[in-house]
């Protein structure tokens, strides 16, 4: 008996604790709830007011207000890149932003490469599968920016459309972060990117397509199937526009490996 | 006194007949048996190569794990395999390694979760055995012509040279070494057939043999230990040089021009005549292919602005000889030789100089600095050749036309609901539900404006993505997103499935118009610029019932307007596979 009533005291205690840490969690919740209620009003009060800052800046002030976006490999050690380099840079990412979108004919990409310079090469993969992939690379480079690569698809309406177009941009000393204030000004793209880390940098542009802006290390630089590559051009950086695959949305389902 | 000299005379001759009976060579993946030139012996305490056993304890296994840094097993490595030691970051008791051939003498039965050559991984010390208590047997069609050279049979046995150390062919001051082997024609002879230098960065030869362990203290092995005095056989191949000059020549730029000019000043093979008759008599050995009809393909439909649409942006050696030079930066030193039809990448100088001038023998060649993707050997991957031996893919006029072997026998299925359909594309469980977040099919993207157009099966970088069912690849491994690639397939049964997110490493047989297998790799699981992810496969599915690109526009997945949700499938496979 007095067994009996022990136990029932134990389990009545256990209970009671239970109900008791139970209501606290709750409790907790419920301050945290209204807490993190408030704090999302806050937070869009802010971003609101915000844009309204933003909406009244000029878009020449993006180039000054530099974003903070480090190179992962500031090399003191490298050259500063030229004129004719950085020249090159602007114009290979105007032909990007020029192309890099729906409804392209080829002959206009074609003809805009002969005028910067460039000696376009075309191939047309054709089947009857997958329809066909025009690829447009250029022959030649310009100083500084090389490997101009275009693919064009042929969707089921006939139009032709961007899927990827890049080049690559030669390492100096700022390579990286001129390459991503070029990429903000030919694209007009926001000064702070869509997602960053150490020597990449990438913007959703609102069309379906995604810009990025690369420091391309060695392992980045294997196995490209299209570009040449020695172990002297680990630091290359590589500008991209293509369709998107994956955006930024629900980080909390893709496991961000930040470095 | 009479006596000794006839001794020493007699064992003079017998040594010297001896000695010319053994050639040497090293080996070239891409030209076989080589003769070496200003070479000399020199010996070794270690060399590169181990073979693989199990070791622990309970039942003997016939199988060793590879692991990776972090100790997770990659695959399993049949025991007697030979494996290469490669320089990596230390792991205590392990060692890493690259697998360079398998024991196909094995009794296990082989799945994908064995590892195949180039796999590179971790292995615990004590799993790798000297080279010296084993003799490797390659099968004759493993070296292919050159087993006549060898002088062997069905098959040839190889045994690692190493008597008090280890014995290396090294050529010239700066070059390689290739670790020393002799090769017999069987068990049973008394003397080897030749002795073979091979470098460790090219062992092809080495694919697949089979592994017999080696006792040196056994009678039947006594004459396998005996001792040669391989510096000398080395001085007296030198002979033979002129043979091997006659060669070089033919592979430089003048010898080249030489013989395409014979080619077309003869009358079978005029510039107007563009059908072989017969054999070109400047090379018996090996048959000219007809000169392949080059056609330009403008697309007169679509009236582009160029002179010319090539055949594919990937480029090869064009030449009607066997191979070509590949020299220097300073094109005063030949590097060594590139193959006919070799695949090369050309490099574009960021100082608009992409060109250098030549002048050889009165003649100026351009060339351009290349770079020879498909090479294994790392020293081998960048070198000059001249401009004009080059041209696209499948427009040389010298293309040689493979056998293909061993082209799969496609299972045949009547499509997504066959009985037989179909393998999973992953070699284990996805890590993470692709039925669920962000990695499902019709998950949100791009705020809510699109929808996910495939299942991402979250997996480890390198790590193969295979053929779900047999079919063809439709489209090559092309630029797909953030540094990543992607490959079509049309199976058999008329669905499509595009495998993205991969890197631009390709699986040996994989190319566009080639036929794969249920289950053969494809490709390797890659991992997009931003580390926004996990390495994953992006598995899209197409039933195959339209025309035009996949991607496109017009509706939430971006894509064409049969694209399937392949989820209901995916959970099938995985429960039928894994």
């Amino acid at each position: 008996m007095k067994s009996v009533f022990k136990v029932l005291i134990l389990v009545l205690s256990a209970g009671a604790l239970v109900y008791f840490f139970g209501q606290q969690n709750q409790d907790e919740f419920k301050e945290t709830q209204v807490s993190s209620n408030q704090i999302e009003a806050t937070a869009k009060k802010e971003q609101n007011l915000a844009k309204v800052k933003k909406s009244e800046v000029k878009v020449e002030t993006h180039a000054r207000q530099e974003p903070v976006i480090t190179s992962a490999n500031v090399n003191k050690d490298l050259r500063e890149s030229t004129p004719r380099e950085r020249k090159s840079l602007e114009t290979f990412s105007s032909l990007i932003s020029e192309f890099g979108k729906s409804r392209v004919q080829i002959n206009d990409v074609i003809t805009q490469m002969r005028q910067s310079g460039l000696e376009p090469i075309v191939s047309v993969n054709k089947n009857d599968a997958t329809g066909d992939m025009h690829i447009i690379r250029s022959k030649n480079s310009l100083p500084g920016a090389r490997y101009f690569h275009a693919q064009f698809f042929t969707d089921e309406n006939g139009e032709k459309f961007a899927q990827h177009i890049s080049f690559e941009y030669r390492p100096s000393k700022n390579a990286f972060q001129e390459a991503v204030n070029i990429a903000i000004k030919t694209f007009g793209l926001n000064s702070k990117p869509t997602y960053q880390k150490k020597g990449f940098a990438s913007w959703e542009t609102g069309d379906g397509y995604v810009v990025w802006v690369k420091e391309m290390g060695a392992t980045d630089l294997k196995n490209d199937v299209f570009n040449a590559h020695s172990k002297n051009d680990i630091g290359t950086i590589r500008v991209a526009k293509e369709l998107e695959i994956h955006g930024q949305d629900g980080h909390g389902d893709h496991e961000h490996i930040h470095q | 006194m009479k006596k000794g000299f006839l001794l020493s005379l007699f064992t003079l001759i017998t040594s010297m007949k001896a000695y010319a009976s053994f050639p040497v060579f090293i080996w070239d993946n891409q030209e076989g048996l080589m003769k070496p030139v200003s070479c000399q012996i020199t010996a070794n305490e270690t060399i590169p190569f181990r073979i693989s056993r199990f070791w622990g304890q309970g039942q003997n296994k016939g199988i060793e794990n590879l692991r990776n840094y972090k100790g997770v097993r990659q695959s399993h490595l049949i025991n007697g395999s030979l494996v290469k030691l490669i320089p990596a970051r230390k792991k205590r008791d392990y060692e890493h390694i690259e697998v360079v051939g398998l024991n196909q003498g094995a009794s296990v039965q082989k799945t994908r979760w064995f590892s195949e050559r180039l796999d590179r991984g971790y292995l615990f010390h004590k799993s790798l055995v000297p080279l010296d208590d084993y003799i490797l047997e390659v099968d004759s069609k493993e070296l292919g012509e050159d087993a006549k050279t060898l002088g062997v049979n069905k098959s040839s046995f190889w045994k690692i040279e190493s008597s008090d150390s280890y014995y290396n062919i090294k050529c010239g001051d700066k070059g390689r070494e290739y670790t020393l082997f002799r090769v017999y024609d069987s068990l049973q002879d008394s003397d080897p057939k030749a002795f073979v230098g091979v470098y460790w960065d090219e062992t092809k030869l080495f694919k697949n043999f089979v592994t017999h362990e080696y006792y040196e203290d056994r009678d039947e092995n006594t004459e396998l230990a005996r001792a040669y005095n391989i510096q000398d056989l080395i001085n007296s191949s030198e002979a033979e040089i002129a043979v091997v000059e006659d060669k070089v020549e033919e592979a430089s730029e003048e010898g080249i021009d030489r013989l395409i000019q014979e080619l077309q000043g003869n009358s079978y093979f005029g510039a107007s005549n563009k059908s072989l008759k017969g054999l070109s008599p400047l090379a018996p050995k090996e048959e000219i292919e007809a000169p392949q009809e080059v056609t330009t393909t403008a697309t007169t439909e679509e009236n582009l602005d160029v002179e010319e649409v090539v055949k594919s942006m990937e480029n090869q050696v064009c030449v009607p000889s066997k191979t070509l030079n590949v020299r220097s930066e300073e094109l005063d030193t030949v590097l060594f030789r590139a193959s006919k039809n070799e695949k090369v990448k050309i490099f574009q100088s960021w100082d608009t100089e992409d060109t250098k001038v030549k002048v050889i023998d009165g003649v100026e060649y351009t060339f351009v600095k290349v770079e020879f993707a498909d090479r294994e050997e790392s020293d081998q991957k960048v070198g000059w050749i001249a401009e004009k031996f080059i041209s696209p893919f499948g427009q040389c006029r010298y293309q040689i036309e493979k056998k293909e072997r061993g082209i799969p026998v496609d299972t045949q299925i009547t499509g997504l609901d066959d009985k037989k359909c179909c393998d999973f594309p992953t070699v284990k469980k996805p890590t993470h539900s692709y039925t669920s977040g962000m990695r499902m099919f019709n998950a949100r993207r791009g705020g809510g404006k699109r929808a996910h157009a495939a299942c991402d099966l979250y997996r480890y970088i390198d790590e193969p993505a295979l053929s779900v069912a047999p079919g063809k690849v439709v489209r090559g491994l092309y630029y797909f997103y953030q540094g990543t690639y992607a490959i079509e397939v049309k199976h058999s049964g008329g669905f499509i499935v595009r495998y993205g997110e991969l890197t631009g490493k390709k699986a040996s047989g994989v190319a566009e118009g080639k036929f794969v297998k249920m289950g053969q790799k494809l490709g390797f699981i890659g991992k997009v610029n931003s580390n926004c992810c996990r390495p994953m496969l992006h598995f899209e599915l197409y039933r195959g019932n339209k025309k035009g690109s996949l991607s496109t526009n017009g509706n939430k997945y971006r894509r064409r307007s049969d694209l399937m949700n392949p989820t209901k499938y995916l959970l099938k496979w995985e429960e039928a596979n894994l």
